[in-house]
């Protein structure tokens, strides 16, 4: 169950960009799995509190509409893209680079943003994907091509952005 | 290129594509910028749960396992209070009760298989009025009491006082 938990809670913050109301929203979860306990399938149980976690995310954005700081202050170039080398130069901009990712990942709708953040961050399965969200295996990676792109189009309009 | 970032390509489709990516050069950016998002993605998974989480949890959960039990108990109670219920059950427990002396002082015969089968009837029938109690919510429906209880009683007693 802690393992869940963290699961639920890892998919919530990124959804949400706030850890308090992921902490909010990973609870609600896990008593709402306590009020359908006699109902659950074990082998499901993943599966269905993580379509219960984005359902609360979804409605947390509606109401609270929280969204991740852009800092308009720093520089940022493609040149300067993390790379496996150290030194504060490249560790800086590795942290700028993770930042403006943050923010790119957090203008994709639903469920595009859902489905990169269950298969590129939390490394699910085409096929487990698929079963959380209830959508055809095919969509799921047709979303996936489609969420790639929009970021890579969000970094580039952002960079360009900022050497504007 | 997904497929190139992912690793799904064969070993001769990637060749050909870093042949590709390298003589075009807006290629090679989007695919830096591709294994660069990639990279950043899969470096993402690293926000702890914070342990006051299950300890809400699980004081939501005691505190309604607390409420189910004193709800079960108010129902039970609840349902003794229709006026028709009363006499029944008293005549109910004492009939135990005098069985019951009467077992202790003649300790030495056991009881008929008769006396022993309608006292499980009174017993059962106590414990499916509690049961009927917590799942009709405030209200034990006459007919119940009439065919569950009344008539299983009067049966018992019939058959205790005959023997």
């Amino acid at each position: 169950m802690a393992e869940y938990q963290q699961r639920v809670f890892s998919f919530t913050a990124h959804m949400l960009g706030d850890k308090a109301a992921a902490a909010d929203v990973t609870q609600d979860v896990f008593i709402k799995l306590w009020e359908h306990r006699e109902r659950m399938d074990q082998d499901r149980m993943i599966g269905w509190l993580l379509r219960v976690a984005r359902n609360a995310c979804i409605d947390a954005m509606r109401k609270r509409k929280v969204r991740r700081a852009i800092s308009d202050s720093e520089d940022f170039s493609l040149d300067s893209l993390p790379s496996t080398g150290n030194g504060p130069d490249k560790e800086a901009a590795a942290s700028l680079f993770r930042e403006r990712l943050a923010a790119a990942l957090d203008t994709l709708g639903e469920p595009h943003k859902s489905i990169v953040i269950l298969r590129e961050v939390q490394e699910y399965k085409y096929e487990e994907i698929s079963e959380i969200l209830s959508l055809p295996l095919n969509t799921v990676k047709v979303y996936l091509h489609r969420a790639r792109k929009a970021l890579r189009q969000e970094l580039t309009e952002v960079m360009r952005h900022d050497y504007a | 290129m997904e497929a190139f970032v992912d690793g799904s390509l064969s070993a001769e489709d990637a060749d050909h594509f870093d042949e590709i990516a390298l003589m075009d050069e807006e290629i090679k950016r989007q695919l830096d910028l591709a294994q660069a998002i990639s990279a950043g993605l899969n470096e993402m998974d690293d926000i702890e749960c914070p342990e006051f989480i299950s300890k809400h949890v699980m004081a939501h959960v005691r505190n309604d396992v607390k409420q189910s039990f004193f709800e079960r108990f108010r129902l039970f109670f609840g349902a003794l209070s229709v006026s028709r219920f009363k006499p029944v059950l008293a005549m109910a427990l004492l009939i135990i009760v005098v069985v019951s002396s009467t077992r202790i002082v003649q300790n030495t015969s056991a009881p008929t298989a008769e006396v022993t089968q309608a006292l499980d009837e009174v017993k059962w029938t106590l414990a499916f009025l509690s049961d009927v109690g917590n799942t009709t919510a405030n209200a034990v429906k006459e007919s119940v009491i009439e065919n569950q209880m009344v008539l299983p009683v009067s049966r018992s007693m019939s058959t205790i006082m005959e023997n």
